[in-house]
């Protein structure tokens, strides 16, 4: 067998060692943290109105759930793409080894995976047992199942339901967080990698998360509003702005400061990393596109808006325009964090020159399709759980 | 380092010479060896006549006698089985050069295009002579390998249990285990980690755990014509890694992450990565 | 307590049950045995396969006569299997090809690069001997002195 048919080498420069050449975690490893975030981003919209009340987010609360569920599902499929021997992934939870990052991982994803469906699972109880006796067909089959049996629907159980939801939701900021801080925590804990080995990685994992996952959020209203043909809630969008407007803020703040830190220690070998990010492919993944039109642009861009008070079309149209510039931003984030990290070599005299694939199971379209699928589910759950269909107040949020 | 490495040393002495005093005051009671291991009923581990316990394996690499001859990575790939391509090895050669004007020195290895050209192939490994145009100050060959660290940090991330430390100090992959994370290929400092293509695991250098388990030495070392290359017993003070450490000042490589390599080294600048 | 709440109580606790169980049941045998690895995997490890390289000592059992010569002269310390190759079974599976190309192979570690220390005998292969073939001076097991007489005739 050609033994080159079975993996993807990159060249070089300088001097990097010799196992160097071929990256190990490659673009599927890209589209999992940045799935990862656009969960926890979208958490943070229903939590916001779940939990800390706030009212413009009634709206989207129940939409940005059922979307954190459909790209929570498929977060363990791009680790599973990736892993050399999928078939015995759940080696990591039979003997999960408690001192790595990776293995305390997937209890921690499964944890909030049961949590995030339980949640759902109570907001749309009422719907589910008026669906169980309405609906025909094959719904019905699923609404009866989902009941588990009691219809019951009354001021008890909504005040049970309403107190569950509470609880699922608080405890969920912790865990949809925790979770997307841990991805931080994965690379910044490897201290073989200068560019990874960061005590500042989990934090900006964590507020890249959120302006993803708000971003992601207002880019998805506005298509499924559009699809629907729904008159689009402009107290929401203001308040998915403002929310975005301030954590991307900080999020750029933070990326800067840490890699400022990095460049004013200059550690050995640091000179190298500088070459690299001012020089070539980088300065555009890195300087141009992550900080300056993903970031920058933006930022002014709302900023403009809060200050001259946009509302009505504008306001969308800006508001939309920075959400996406803000998804490009986080996913070159990714990519310049996940890829960067390998193509600066261990010996830190040299760089290797990653260049993602097209095809392959490792390639850009197998990336592309995972990273679009959870639409496909997307369509798929609201048949049951309709996020628009807001009647009852279970997800009604706590009055202080 | 080496003092370091010096002071557990004589813990463990000290410690050994009480055990050693128990002991024999147990053999004396019940008179013999044999006796004392028919009644404990205990079959030696992993193999039936090698105890890892009684074993604390370490590795020393003296650069100054290297050659570049490259016998050791062939005989490293092909006693291992080990992927005949320029992206795969368990151990591997560097060539530090420093010339004349430059502050920081030119580093190549056996994977090196220029390299590959002189061997002919990727399954064979020479040095080319690129520097001979130059004014050369310095230039030498660091072997380099897995460092089978005290700490290693390749098996502090493995999330499944594949990869681990044995009682007599080498660390291995499990690779009926593994899961092909690669996680380990990132945490390793030393980039000594590799994902076997055929397999889907990672693998590594095991010092030929299936040699010096038959009480022979790795393949690199046996082959090594210099003697550039060490293996032996820090549970015995005659051991030639003992010896090489108490006769030279030795060092680790990147002591700084914290992961207390047992291969030691002489004649390396800083600039060795 | 309304009764769905009950059931997905319920329904929680045997999920973890279940869950546990199967941990149990899946953890494979002999993990844990001597730490947080399979113990087993020691014994296939170290069993694997028969060495390759198997030593001087190990030729020495038939090729009494250039293990005589080879041991007592210049290159006695560059083993039998760093220019033969892998001894492995080869009394079974066959010959071991005796290298050809003299000159590719003595300069593996005889010619003068960059890097090579000086104590090592090194040469410009060119310079050296031109086009001829280092064994028509040098014999391998015993590399000095050099074959005078036979470099002579021809």
């Amino acid at each position: 067998m050609d033994i080159h048919a079975l993996f993807h080498a990159s060249p070089f420069t300088g001097y990097v060692y010799p196992n160097e050449t071929v990256v190990p975690w490659s673009i599927l490893i890209v589209i999992y943290p940045y799935m990862t975030g656009l969960v926890a981003g979208a958490f943070t919209v229903s939590s916001l109105y779940h939990v800390f009340g706030i009212e413009r987010f009634k709206t989207v609360s129940r939409f940005a759930l059922i979307t954190a569920l459909c790209f929570m599902v498929f977060v363990p499929v791009t680790l599973l793409s990736h892993l050399g021997h999928p078939e015995r992934a759940f080696n990591a939870m039979i003997t999960p080894h408690t001192t790595s990052a990776m293995a305390v991982f997937g209890y921690v994803a499964a944890f909030y995976v049961c949590l995030l469906a339980l949640e759902i699972w109570f907001i749309f109880r009422e719907d589910i047992v008026a669906g169980a006796k309405a609906a025909s067909g094959w719904k019905r089959h699923i609404y009866r199942v989902l009941t588990l049996g009691s219809y019951e629907v009354n001021e008890t159980t909504r005040h049970y339901d309403h107190k569950w939801t509470m609880a699922l939701a608080i405890i969920g900021i912790p865990a949809a967080h925790g979770l997307h801080g841990y991805v931080g925590f994965l690379f910044g804990s490897v201290k073989a990698r200068e560019w990874w080995s960061s005590d500042l990685m989990p934090v900006i994992f964590l507020f890249s998360a959120v302006i993803s996952g708000v971003a992601v959020m207002i880019v998805l209203y506005a298509i499924v509003a559009r699809i629907r043909k729904m008159k689009i809630d402009e107290s929401a969008i203001k308040g998915l702005m403002l929310t975005l407007w301030a954590f991307l803020m900080f999020t750029v703040l933070l990326e800067l400061v840490e890699f400022g830190a990095m460049a004013y220690r200059a550690r050995e070998g640091t000179e190298v990393i500088m070459e690299y990010v001012s020089h070539g492919p980088m300065f555009w993944r890195f300087a141009v596109i992550q900080i300056g039109l993903g970031a920058f642009v933006p930022v002014i861009i709302m900023s403009l808006m809060v200050l001259r008070g946009t509302s009505g079309k504008a306001l969308l149209v800006g508001t939309l325009v920075s959400a996406v510039l803000v998804l490009i931003s986080v996913l070159f984030m990714r990519y310049n964090v996940v890829i960067g990290g390998q193509e600066i070599s261990k010996s830190m005299k040299g760089i290797v020159h990653y260049e993602p694939p097209l095809w392959g199971r490792e390639g850009l379209l197998v990336a592309g399709l995972i990273l679009m699928a959870p639409l496909g589910l997307y369509y798929l759950l609201t048949r049951i759980f309709d996020p628009w269909h807001i009647k009852t107040h279970a997800d009604d949020p706590v009055t202080y | 380092m080496s003092e370091e490495i010096k002071q557990t040393d004589q813990k463990r002495r000290g410690f050994l010479g009480v055990a050693a005093k128990v002991a024999a005051c147990t053999y004396a009671l019940l008179g013999t060896g044999s006796v004392l291991s028919a009644v404990a009923g205990k079959k030696s581990f992993p193999t039936e006549d090698y105890e890892w316990t009684e074993h604390n394996w370490g590795y020393a690499i003296d650069a100054t006698k290297c050659i570049g001859c490259l016998r050791c990575v062939e005989a490293c790939k092909n006693e291992n089985g080990v992927a005949k391509n320029a992206h795969h090895f368990r151990t591997w050669v560097e060539r530090y050069t420093w010339i004349e004007g430059e502050d920081k020195p030119r580093v190549d290895s056996q994977n090196d295009p220029g390299n590959i050209a002189a061997s002919g192939s990727e399954g064979e490994y020479r040095f080319d002579d690129r520097y001979k145009d130059m004014k050369v100050v310095k230039s030498y060959f660091v072997p380099k390998m897995c460092n089978h660290c005290k700490d290693p940090s390749c098996v502090q991330v493995c999330p499944t249990g594949a990869t681990f430390k044995t009682k007599d100090g080498a660390v291995l992959v499990d690779k009926k285990y593994c899961i092909g994370c690669q996680y380990c290929v990132q945490g390793c400092p030393y980039a000594a980690r590799y994902l076997n293509e055929e397999g889907q695991h990672a693998d590594k250098c095991t010092w030929c755990y299936h040699r010096i388990t038959k009480g022979m030495n790795p393949a690199c070392v046996e082959i090594c014509p210099t003697g550039s290359r060490m293996f032996g017993d820090y549970n015995d003070k005659n051991s030639v890694v003992n010896k090489f450490i108490r006769e030279n000042r030795v060092q680790v490589l990147k002591p700084e992450t914290g992961n207390n390599p047992t291969t030691v080294y002489i004649g390396l600048d800083k600039e060795v990565c | 307590m309304p009764k769905h709440i009950v059931r997905i109580i319920i329904l929680i606790v045997t999920l973890l049950t279940v869950g546990l169980s199967a941990k149990a049941y899946f953890t494979v045998d002999t993990f844990y045995d001597y730490g947080h690895y399979r113990g087993a995997a020691v014994t296939d490890i170290a069993t694997s396969h028969e060495p390759r390289y198997r030593g001087p000592d190990y030729c020495k059992m038939c090729h009494i006569d250039q293990h005589a010569v080879w041991s007592t002269h210049g290159h006695k310390t560059n083993k039998c299997e760093a220019c033969h190759g892998p001894a492995g079974q080869h009394p079974v599976t066959g010959k071991l090809p005796i290298p050809q190309d003299s000159v590719k192979l003595c300069t593996q570690c005889h010619q003068k690069i960059t890097g090579r220390p000086a104590k090592q005998p090194q040469v410009v292969p060119a310079e050296h001997a031109g086009t001829m073939a280092c064994i028509y001076c040098h014999d391998p097991h015993k590399p000095r002195p050099i074959r005078i007489k036979e470099v002579a005739a021809k």
